[in-house]
């Protein structure tokens, strides 16, 4: 025997165990091999199956035996007696005989019993049944002192099951039961035996040998070299495990970590601002009037406690100004009396341009790259579509010579980096920038163009208060809204419901084939 | 924003060749209309607020016979003289101090021009008027009209009449109270105590701007003559919204007719409408530095052209007429827009800017990035929740005994009424979200809380919170005190904590977490009756450590 075949026959111990248990005794059948070793005939069965596949044993079915419980109507006749019983009872109780519509009212068995209660009783030979007048009359013939055999089996079942094969004289007892509708429930069981093989009758002795396997490798076996002289037991490598998650990073933090480093490699620091912001830098600086709908309750989270905050003195008569009459920017104005009031209330900043806007009014580096990623808030009843919090990826770049179409370079490079490389650019209103243009990004899998996000030049009504004379190229793109569509979710609530069973579905690998293939 | 629908046989009448839906819808996207819906006769679109007068679908067709090239530059529009006087009187100038008016004849309105009108007039309400409180139009059949007519003020109770969509008279006093439409608009005269009233010369009443019109001037299908009064508290509104309403009926065929506007008393007497257009001077070279291509000023001339602008080349300068419709433009980068829709964005190449920048996150966005990896590698789970936050969750339910520190005016949900102090409720909130999924459950948010800081101009300001919990039959003080003494370790901060009871804690099984005798977070097992409030049947423990405090993020 070569060193391959004798690893192909390696067994494992039960194997061993069974294969050398029908060498020395002959064919056996599964029940007694299992008595024999002490294991369950589950386990025998798969060591046979293992024999056979090795060609050592052949399992072959030797016999069938029916095994018998009692069906839905048998544990009710258990309780209540068969139906035959309780009739000749009843006849006996009214005196041996009666009409039939005298049992019926009488009401001991429904009308069903009744029937099935004549049949067996006049093939039992118990009654005889004869029509008298418009009626059918019944009469006790003889009545059953002892026991039917058909009682008797329905005692035995009531124990628990049997074998057919073991009833002896009841067997008769036992078919004509197993007849009736749902009364016994019969199942057949087949007996295997095992034979062994001409190819395990030749094999070496050592293979069927004893040995002592390894099951676990230990630091003992290590350091003694012992496992050298030991075998290694074979795994069932198809065995079921229990089931490990590793924890995760949360969907969004993940993109949003995604998204600072597009920006971080096109060369654009991270800043950050406010949530609490006053209304001066989230509206009234970016020339937003004062009773612009956007400002209104039903948009825009005022807070009561805090309400106000003090807006930059100097910076607010400048903006004042342009408000009322374009102060010198070459602008008309929006022609109303500004509000210093109206500028220090406070809100939940409803975009983050508010922090580009801050930051451009104390940077003075040039050329600026910049950009946010970070919560906004709308006043609004959340549904599947809107959220009353969300995110925004904003940036501004400043620089002499930039113009719209380096905007949308901007934009387009980063959507291709999400995997996203159809876009398209329409024209847009934002009071605080023009041109303004809007996003699209048409998406493969809906067949259409998703609206992502505006972007602009920003206003010299803007820009020159703050002393800034260089064009800035702004964008305000939604996180969420993205996040729907590279996450295939449809309800947006569900990014901040964190149900476990969505937070560890997530698949990051996936997300990375989704932005490389697109 | 506001919407409307483009039926196509309308549009392509007034175009005047036969559009299909998917050419108005292309059309519409090109003139920075959103597309909503592409039917099978109809396209429905909303347009951006700067441009009233997209209203109508008239105005529509004007702007797509440009981009069309079926008509270029901005149409004629005139008004001819006639003997209307509206008399203002001075007791307007506490409530509606503005009115223009103008009349407009040889009209053939049928049904759908009328109903085209009223929404134009209920947009135009919106978007100039807010709602009518700065602008409110009245629409009326001049034929019942007896000029001259008179604006005044008067006691709610001192005049009556039948309005619009009622049978009996009613004086502003009922119509405020009783009337569905003077219900709706009565926050705007709230306080006035003043109704503003238009008569004609025999004492008729046209309407009570800016809450319904009388029932005397009612328009019918076939109206030839409209006479047209719109009031307001801004001139200029005011004036806008007659022109374009006066300018979308000369397209539908009508002739104009200026009235004579006196204030009394004002010394001051002005004729509306004026159709005049405004002349801006624009300089190619801003058009082409702000879109990125070299533009000749033909190439601007043409572009305005195709956008319904008035221009013609001048010394190297372009001399635009802006029609009275147009409210939009303010200063001449609203003219390069014009340009670059007139080129069309289709056709502006995206490019990338060579503007160098070094790239670089916040200090604190990497630390934070360190801590995720970390309490990853310690098999928490993270989640994120929102800051905006609710009261009785935070405080209340927490058995902390205060008032949150900012609070918000006008919620429109009441889930949301304050903003979040502490991530813990958040994370337990997420434990009773998912109490039917397996346990042991780990969970760790790192997240914004908000607190009150009244040296900071916006009084508020942000902190950076780490918080992570355990939940599970046995969960327990110790089991969470080792992860977090393992967090301790990467702010070499070991041997911080100090025995401190928390309402929301068991007593006796709380720890502050303190550097250099300050607490900068806090770890214990929930109290049961916390436990209870959330609706949690398991046990939790939980820490949360304020990161700005420790200077780490």
């Amino acid at each position: 025997m070569s060193e391959q075949d004798r690893e192909e026959l390696e067994l494992h111990p039960l194997e061993r165990r069974v294969l050398s248990l029908i060498l020395s005794e002959g064919p056996l059948g599964f029940d007694e091999v299992a008595a024999k070793l002490s294991v369950n005939v589950g386990a025998v069965a798969k060591a046979a199956e293992w024999l056979a596949s090795k060609g050592l044993a052949e399992p072959s079915k030797a016999s069938v035996t029916h095994v018998m419980t009692l069906g839905e109507e048998g544990l009710v006749y258990v309780e209540k007696g068969l139906p035959e019983r309780r009739l000749v009872e009843a006849l006996r109780s009214m005196g041996g005989e009666a009409t039939l519509s005298q049992i019926e009212s009488a009401g001991i068995l429904g009308k069903d019993e009744l029937n099935i209660g004549i049949i067996w009783a006049k093939k039992n030979g118990w009654i005889t049944v004869s029509k008298s007048g418009g009626d059918v009359r019944l009469r006790i013939e003889r009545y059953p002192d002892s026991k039917s055999d058909d009682e008797l089996v329905l005692e035995i079942l009531k124990r628990g099951s049997a074998r057919l094969e073991d009833m002896g004289p009841l067997q008769p007892a036992c078919e004509r039961l197993s007849r009736r509708p749902r009364v016994l429930r019969v199942s057949e069981v087949a007996r295997y035996v095992l034979t062994p093989t001409k190819k395990a009758l030749s094999l070496p002795p050592e293979v069927l040998a004893e040995k002592e396997e390894i099951t676990q490798l230990t630091p003992e076996l290590l350091i003694s070299g012992a496992w050298r002289e030991k075998r290694f037991r074979r795994y069932d490598v198809y065995a079921p495990v229990k089931p490990v998650q590793a924890a995760r990073p949360h969907p969004l933090t993940h993109l949003i970590q995604l998204i600072k480093s597009i920006f971080v490699e096109l060369g654009f620091e991270e800043i950050q601002g406010p949530l609490v912001e006053l209304a001066f830098w989230n509206f009234d600086a970016l020339f937003q009037p004062q009773d612009h709908p956007a400002r209104e309750m039903h948009d825009t989270f005022y807070l009561s406690s805090p309400a106000t905050g003090e807006p930059p003195r100097e910076l607010s008569a400048k903006v004042g100004k342009v408000h009322r009459d374009g102060g010198g920017t070459g602008s008309r104005g929006w022609g109303y009396e500004w509000s210093v009031e109206e500028a220090s209330r406070l809100v939940l900043r409803t975009h983050t341009t508010a922090t580009t806007i801050r930051h451009l009014a104390q940077s003075s580096k040039r050329p600026l790259k910049v950009f946010t990623i970070d919560r906004v808030y709308r006043n609004e009843r959340v549904d599947w579509r809107r959220l009353a919090e969300f995110h925004q990826v904003e940036g501004i770049l400043v620089d002499r010579n930039a113009n719209l179409r380096q905007l949308m370079g901007i934009i387009k490079e980063f959507y291709a980096r999400m995997g996203l490389r159809k876009v398209r650019f329409r024209p847009s209103y934002f009071p605080y920038t023009e041109p303004s243009a809007e996003v699209d990004v048409y998406v493969e899998k809906k067949g259409s163009w998703v609206e992502l996000g505006g972007m602009g030049i920003f206003r010299p009504e803007v820009t020159l208060p703050l002393g800034v004379r260089e064009p800035v190229l702004a964008w305000g793109l939604g996180l969420e809204r993205l996040a729907l569509l590279l996450l295939d979710v449809n309800d947006a609530r569900t990014l901040y419901q964190n149900d476990l069973r969505w937070l560890l579905s997530f698949n990051p690998l996936r997300l990375e084939r989704v932005r490389v293939s697109g | 924003m506001p919407a409307i629908t483009l039926r196509v046989d309308r549009v392509s009448r007034f175009v005047g060749i036969q559009l299909s839906t998917n050419q108005i819808a292309d059309l519409a996207a090109a003139l920075g209309m959103s597309v909503e819906e592409v039917g099978e006769d109809e396209v429905k679109v909303e347009y951006n607020p700067n441009r009233p007068d997209f209203g109508s679908q008239t105005s529509v067709a004007r702007a797509f016979k440009g981009l069309l090239e079926i008509e270029l530059g901005a149409g004629r529009y005139s008004a001819r003289a006639s003997r209307i006087v509206v008399e203002v009187e001075r007791s307007v100038e506490s409530v509606r101090p503005y009115i223009a008016c103008a009349l407009v004849r040889s009209l053939n309105l049928g049904e759908e021009d009328i109903a085209d009108l009223i929404v134009l007039q209920e947009d135009l309400h919106w978007i100039l008027g807010r709602d009518r409180r700065k602008v409110a139009i009245g629409l009326h059949d001049y034929s019942k009209v007896r000029p001259p007519l008179t604006y005044r003020a008067v006691g709610l109770s001192e005049i009556r009449f039948i309005p619009l969509g009622s049978y009996q008279e009613m004086t502003p006093r009922q119509i405020l109270a009783e009337h569905p439409t003077g219900r709706k608009y009565a926050w705007i005269l709230q306080g006035k105590d003043l109704a503003p009233i238009i008569l004609d010369s025999r004492g008729g009443v046209l309407s009570f701007p800016p809450i319904i019109n009388s029932s005397l001037t009612e328009l019918r299908p076939g109206v030839q003559e409209l006479f047209i009064d719109v009031t307001g508290t801004d001139e200029k509104a005011v004036n806008q919204a007659l022109n374009i309403l006066v300018t979308t009926l000369i397209d539908l065929g009508g002739v104009a007719y200026k009235t004579l506007i006196r204030y009394k008393g004002r010394r001051r007497q002005v004729y509306t409408p004026d159709l005049s257009s405004t002349k801006w001077i624009l300089d190619p070279s801003l058009a082409s530095s702000l879109i990125g291509l070299e533009l000749s000023t033909g190439d601007v001339v043409r572009a305005l052209r195709r956008m319904r602008l008035d221009a013609k080349a001048s010394r190297g300068k372009v001399i635009v007429g802006v029609p009275p419709y147009r409210v939009d433009i303010l200063h001449p980068v609203d003219l390069v827009e014009e340009v670059a829709i007139g080129l069309g964005y289709q056709n502006l190449e995206p490019v990338l800017p060579e503007t160098v920048g070094i790239g670089a996150l916040l200090p604190a966005s990497k630390a934070l990035d360190i801590l995720r990896q970390f309490m990853l590698g310690m098999g928490f789970t993270e989640v994120v929740n929102t800051t905006l936050s609710n009261t009785e969750r935070d405080f209340s339910w927490m058995l902390i005994n205060r008032e949150p520190g900012i609070k918000i005016l006008n919620p429109v949900s009441i889930m949301y009424d304050c903003l979040r102090e502490l991530l813990l409720p958040g994370l337990l909130s997420n434990l009773v979200a998912n109490s039917k999924n397996p346990y042991p459950q780990r969970l760790f948010e790192l997240g914004d809380v908000i607190v009150r800081n009244d040296t900071l101009p916006e009084k508020a300001c942000r902190e950076r919170h780490l918080a992570f919990v355990v939940c599970h039959s046995t969960a327990s003080f110790s089991e969470l005190k080792a992860v977090l003494e393992e967090v301790l370790r990467l702010f070499e901060l070991e041997n911080s904590l100090s025995a401190r009871d928390y309402p929301f804690f068991i007593p006796g099984r709380g720890a502050a977490v303190v550097r250099e005798g300050v607490e900068v977070g806090f770890i214990g097992e929930i109290h049961p009756s916390v436990l209870e409030n959330f609706g949690l049947y398991m046990p939790v423990a939980g820490c949360e450590i304020n990161l700005s405090l420790l200077g780490v993020a």
